[in-house]
């Protein structure tokens, strides 16, 4: 139950990173929970565990449409933190409750992007003149005390959610028995739901509906077959 | 190549991290041009003028914004008047933004990332993360550096050179791609995460929640989202079962 603090250090690290690339560095794909839920697994040495609660939290992830003004969850360190936290019994048992904590920490870790952005407005409004007037010094310095705004951030809301998700493996506060597969149970239905939601939500022609519906038919296809 | 070029694509890749509620995108569209920007350095007032102007108000979708960076910068080279170039910012946010919007996030992401649950579905397992991952960070290169060019190739002609590149004509089959690997991700990946739930079958949970989501799109008033829904729920177990 315990983890080397070598991995705690990896796990927050990968968490900031997860952080990072939600709307600052690259945006490729490394905020994505079932990315983030797979690296969490390989270190901590469960790459399945870390898939699953990846996939699961994924499903939620497909009925978010990160635009810039908009709010919207962090789901990077929060997948870290239901990674750890469904390591804790057998997978139908925890997965569950780790997802519902990924997901509650999903939202609050989202609410401290607009912080990180009334920060940047005020070094913006401190550098406003010189912004005006071109100074090419002036734009360096605001675009990258940004970049130390989130890498902060990030780094704050990793160190919190292993924190929480180390206390919570360390005490068994985790459901498990038949109460633990009832909420994996509820989990599951409610990625359905988020899958669902988004999926209707995006699909604007019937031509899209259509060619999903054939996707639903190939995905049975293969499950009865393969 | 134009000068500055490769430190104009690297920077587009940060683009967002000054994101305010006053300039949106401004300082990173800003921070992005100064490289392709260098050669107006003999003209102090002038150079002043076009770097005041890079860092506006704008916003686009990230993956896109190159394409306004480069027309802007090619723009401020050619010595178009600023007024011309700021309205020429202005025309390109929304349908950067929207095409980004449904070409990337609705379309792309989901595709990419239903492949990757189909085949984690199936066994393919933690490689399959890292092959999906390189193989879309190569293709979000790819973009923005295609888009900084095309912008630098185009300058104030950018639009009809956007439209002639073909990438409005890709949104639709990206859309439909997303919607058929969506929708083959589902069932195998319910089967894999199958639990018992007493004397349901295994699929009865996620048919109840497909059910409830599309019937969430359709309604018109507000409907809590699904983390909400399923949070309320997962409480409602807990207290049921520690009465």
């Amino acid at each position: 139950m315990t983890i080397e603090w070598l991995v705690v250090a990896g796990l927050i690290g990968w968490a900031t990173l997860a952080g990072l690339d939600l709307a600052s560095l690259l945006q490729a794909l490394l905020s994505r929970p079932l990315v983030v839920g797979a690296g969490a697994g390989w270190l901590l040495g469960d790459p399945e565990n870390g898939l699953r609660v990846g996939a699961l939290l994924e499903m939620f992830a497909l009925d978010v449409v990160p635009v810039g003004s908009s709010g919207y969850p962090d789901f990077g360190a929060a997948t870290v933190a239901a990674v750890m936290v469904a390591g804790t019994g057998p997978w139908q048992e925890t997965l569950g409750i780790a997802t519902g904590f990924g997901l509650g920490l999903a939202s609050l870790a989202g609410a401290t992007l607009p912080m990180t952005r009334r920060l940047n407005a005020r070094t913006l409004r401190a550098n406003a003149e010189r912004l005006t007037g071109g100074d090419d010094q002036a734009v360096e310095r605001v675009h990258w005390a940004g970049l130390g705004h989130d890498a902060v951030r990030s780094l704050v809301v990793g160190v919190v959610a292993v924190a929480v998700a180390y206390a919570v493996r360390r005490a068994g506060w985790v459901a498990t028995g038949d109460t633990g597969i009832a909420l994996t149970v509820v989990a599951i239905g409610g990625a359905g739901w988020a899958v669902a939601h988004g999926a209707t939500t995006s699909a604007r022609s019937g031509h899209r509906w259509r060619w999903a519906l054939a996707g639903v038919g190939t995905g049975l296809a293969v499950v009865l077959t393969w | 190549m134009v000068a500055g070029e490769g430190r104009a694509a690297l920077r587009l890749l940060i683009v967002q991290a000054a994101w305010t509620y006053e300039r949106l995108q401004g300082v990173g569209v800003g921070f992005a041009s100064l490289p392709l920007l260098e050669p107006l350095r003999g003209d102090p007032a002038r150079y002043r003028a076009a770097a005041s102007r890079a860092s506006e108000y704008f916003n686009a979708h990230p993956y896109l914004t190159g394409i306004a960076v480069g027309a802007a910068a090619r723009a401020e080279i050619d010595g178009v008047p600023g007024g011309t170039i700021q309205r020429l910012k202005t025309a390109l946010a929304g349908p950067l933004g929207s095409l980004g919007d449904q070409l990337f996030w609705i379309g792309v992401v989901p595709a990419v990332m239903a492949a990757m649950l189909f085949a984690v579905s199936r066994g393919a397992g933690t490689p399959a993360i890292a092959l999906g991952v390189l193989l879309y960070a190569m293709v979000r290169l790819y973009v923005t550096v295609w888009g900084l060019r095309l912008g630098l190739r185009s300058g104030l002609k950018v639009s009809a050179a956007l439209k002639a590149s073909g990438l409005t004509d890709q949104v639709r089959r990206v859309g439909l791609l997303a919607g058929f690997l969506v929708g083959s991700a589902m069932a195998p990946l319910f089967q894999w995460l199958a639990v018992p739930a007493g004397p349901l079958p295994w699929w009865a949970a996620p048919a109840l929640g497909l059910i409830g989501g599309i019937l969430a799109a359709w309604v018109r008033f507000r409907v809590p989202t699904a983390r909400q829904i399923t949070l309320v729920a997962m409480g409602a177990v807990l207290l049921w079962n520690g009465r």
